[in-house]
């Protein structure tokens, strides 16, 4: 196991430098920089080259890209374009959001997806047909409908919840729940509908297979045949599922955080993206790809211990 | 399924316990912004609304009003000196603090607009010739070297160079983006303020006008969706939205909002190659004058929704310049294309070559102005360079493209200024000249205070005569607020009354 998480780890650090070679390309291609947001409508070569120059546009872009590395390396992730903060402490002061968000999401996917799902394939019939019409219904619904919806029943006619922003658990946990309750169902709609497919997919699967239908001409109980021996078994792939869903999560809450207007991450990588603000671009992809390497790391551990022999190929 | 309703009940309860949302209390303003403020120091912040975090924290030297008039800040008193608005004098007034406590005095000003004139931003060039400032007792004296008659607009909070820095903020330039450093109403609270989702603003203790902080804390916040910031807004946790548009006006007032609108820009097509260099055909006047002709604007505005309305000159109504009776000019007459056509020697029509951006609606126009002019035989190929303001200037400076779509709302002397007369323009590439256009510029340039009006119409005149452009339609900005009393209006340049702005109940 301990093989397995070195391995990772040690694979991860080619992709964060590739990844964020990547990201620096990307933006260089990307058309207009940061000298022309700051000048606006003001098109004098002359100030264009001063403010290039300021910003350190005008050299190659090896060279900005070595300047990077060289201090992301020593953990100097450099200065917003924009603001002068540094890029760590505006991540930092951003990353609270996000991880509330999408654990809370992550949690909420899994706990309703997996309980929709068992619903699904043990009661069958009607009631099953129904949750799979539903599921059908939550991927296809694209979310800033959605969201919309929810604010205003919720936040506008109930007056349940705020419509935008966020409190900080600090300040207030209640007001954080609440801040948080409409993105989070908004953000886990489609992956519940995801999830809740797979277990049950995966539920009728084992429930067919022989040893099922032994243990039940034993006699077992139906509650101790599906905890004990179908669960495991049908967790499989639904946990590595469930590792995509996430990661299907960071983009999600891109549009979430806008629509809500929440301070995270992902509204930071629009501004950032919009403004050509590369510093802070390059903070936020590294920041997401720490924690796609962290969702696949914890996947393939659960996965190894549902499964041995899974991973030790 | 019987943890769905489980579940639901849980969030009720979570609701009803902690007594719903936290309501922007009273003694708070929040207003919405559509996009955070491209900075916090002033040298570098463009216009429009996201100006809002200066309005409150930069005390300007002059203050313009949300009814078109200007009046004293931290100039108590401004003049043209002699002729021809090429010296400009302000009056400092004595006894004003910054937030930090040291003295506005004539020094910081001229201090100020020294680094103002050194900094590249997107409203430089407002400070087009500008050659020097110095001051002389309590006198600040503006000197330069090209006429200026808009100064006063130019030293106001909407240009942001009248917002006069503290000698600690122009000592640490770096510090600017990140802090306030004005003599304005209000201070950043740093401690409470996320850079680029929401601003918190205090009361500044050494402000000279406190009658003028009604309210104890101002939040900016940014909620980039428009739907989202309309909701907020009937819901009462934003007081202003600033990110508000003709389409969800309705709704607004439908959520018992009240709904200012002004600061009109007007879409037009530059008919940049006035003298045929590229497209012969653009060098006649009759053919300019055809294309106009041939353009049925009440169509094209009623299709472009709402907000739009039909327009026949660059000044949109309420701005400075406009005539009445100029949108008549060249009324939607084919026939009369045709024959303007025909005469000029381009009977089977003739085609062009036309640049523009998507946004502000302008490829929309373009589109649509195009299939107008297809009905008199005239062919504009649309190329667009999407939103890439670098390769539009490119494109504009190459000479290729005949014509543009652009939106402007700035005033018609900043709009002769910078993009018909002025040679640099990436608006004007062809470096268009006409010796009426150059008079009634110059007229304008250095008119007195009360000549102004009558030569900025003049202006305009002259150059729907000369058919210099082919304006399409005026389109409105919008603000949209609730319980908020004291609101003004929305002024055609954009001013808002911000610090009247009032608790409902307590104006």
């Amino acid at each position: 196991m301990l093989r397995l998480v070195g391995g990772r780890l040690l694979w991860s650090v080619p992709l964060l430098v590739v990844l964020s070679a990547l990201t620096f390309l990307l933006a260089w291609l990307t058309p207009g920089d940061a000298a022309r947001v700051v000048l606006g409508t003001d098109t004098d070569p002359a100030a264009y080259a001063r403010v290039r120059s300021q910003l350190g546009l005008d050299r190659s872009l090896p060279e900005q890209y070595g300047t990077w590395l060289a201090g992301a390396v020593r953990g100097d992730l450099g200065r917003s374009l924009f603001t002068g903060e540094s890029v760590a402490a505006v991540v930092d002061s951003r990353l609270a959001v996000s991880l509330s968000l999408l654990l809370l999401s992550a949690l909420v996917i899994a706990v309703v997806g997996v309980a929709v799902g068992l619903v699904g394939a043990l009661r069958g019939g009607v009631v099953g047909r129904a949750l799979d019409g539903l599921s059908v219904v939550a991927m296809s619904v694209p979310t800033p409908w959605l969201g919309l919806v929810l604010v205003v029943v919720f936040a506008v006619n109930l007056a349940w919840f705020p419509v935008t922003g966020y409190v900080p658990a600090a300040q207030s946990p209640g007001g954080w729940a609440l801040s948080l309750a409409l993105p989070v169902v908004c953000l886990a709609a489609g992956g519940i509908a995801v999830i809740a497919k797979q277990v049950r997919g995966a539920v009728v699967e084992v429930l067919g297979r022989a040893y099922v239908r032994a243990l039940r001409a034993n006699g077992l109980p139906a509650r101790r045949i599906i905890c004990r021996h179908v669960a495991k078994n049908a967790a499989l792939p639904v946990v590595t599922v469930f590792g995509v869903v996430l990661i299907g999560l960071l983009g999600g809450s891109i549009v979430v955080e806008q629509l809500f207007a929440l301070p995270g991450l992902g509204q930071l990588t629009v501004t950032a993206a919009a403004q050509h603000d590369l510093p802070v671009l390059q903070g936020v992809v590294l920041c997401f790809t720490v924690l796609v390497v962290v969702v696949n790391l914890l996947v393939d551990l659960v996965t190894g211990w549902l499964s041995p022999r899974a991973v030790t190929r | 399924m019987r943890r769905l309703p489980a579940l639901l009940a849980a969030c009720a309860l979570l609701a009803a316990g902690c007594s719903g949302s936290p309501a922007a209390a009273d003694d708070t303003l929040v207003i919405a912004l559509p996009a955070p403020p491209e900075s916090l120091n002033p040298a570098q912040n463009g216009s429009g609304g996201q100006g809002i975090v200066h309005w409150l924290t930069y005390e300007p030297l002059i203050r313009a009003n949300s009814d078109g008039t200007f009046s004293a800040a931290l100039a108590s008193d401004w003049k043209y000196v002699g002729p021809g608005n090429t010296l400009f004098e302000m009056t400092i007034r004595p006894d004003v603090r910054f937030a930090d406590g040291t003295p506005v005095d004539p020094a910081a000003v001229v201090a100020t607009l020294k680094y103002y004139l050194s900094s590249p931003g997107s409203m430089k060039p407002f400070l087009t010739g500008i050659s020097d400032v110095t001051s002389d007792g309590p006198i600040v004296r503006v000197h330069l070297t090209a006429p200026n008659p808009i100064l006063p607009y130019v030293f106001s909070q909407l240009v942001n160079w009248g917002d006069v820095i503290s000698p600690a903020g122009l000592a640490q330039p770096d510090q600017l983006a990140s802090k306030t450093f004005g003599a304005g109403a209000y201070t950043l609270d740093a401690s409470a303020t996320i850079a680029g989702d929401h601003y918190t603003f205090v009361k500044n203790t050494n402000y000279y006008r406190p009658e003028a902080q009604r309210f104890g804390k101002v939040v900016v916040r940014v909620v980039p969706d428009p739907n989202s910031a309309m909701q907020a807004l009937t819901s009462g946790q934003i007081d202003v939205n600033l990110n508000a548009t003709a389409t969800l006006a309705d709704q607004a007032r439908a959520g018992g909002a009240t709904v200012l609108e002004g600061n009109p820009g007007v879409l037009a097509l530059y008919l940049v190659d006035r003298a045929g260099q590229t497209t012969p055909a653009l060098g006649d006047v009759r053919v300019r004058k055809a294309l106009n002709h041939a353009v049925d604007r009440s169509a094209i505005a009623a299709a472009l929704g709402a907000g739009y309305s039909a327009v026949g000159q660059i000044a949109a109504a309420g701005t400075d310049g406009h005539d009445p009776s100029l949108d008549g000019t060249h009324s939607y007459d084919p026939e009369e294309a045709r024959r303007l056509l025909a005469s000029a020697g381009y009977g089977n029509g003739f085609s062009f070559e036309l640049v523009d951006l998507v946004t502000f609606g302008m490829n929309t126009a373009s589109q649509a102005v195009a299939a107008q002019l297809a009905k008199v035989g005239v062919t504009a190929t649309i190329h667009t360079d999407g939103n890439d303001l670098n390769r539009y200037v490119a494109d504009l400076s190459s000479r290729k493209f005949s014509a543009t779509t652009f939106r402007l709302n700035t005033p018609l002397f900043a709009s002769a200024l910078f993009n018909i007369t002025g040679a640099a323009s990436p608006l004007n590439p062809f470096q268009s000249t006409d010796p009426d256009v150059d008079r009634a510029f110059t007229a304008l340039a250095s008119a007195s205070e009360t000549e102004q009006e009558p030569a900025a119409k003049a202006f305009n005149r002259t150059v729907v005569d000369k058919a210099w452009f082919l304006p399409v339609a005026a389109i409105q900005n919008y603000v949209f607020a609730k319980g908020i009393d004291g609101l003004g209006s929305f002024a055609p340049n954009g001013a808002l009354d911000v610090l009247s702005w009032a608790p409902q109940g307590k104006a």
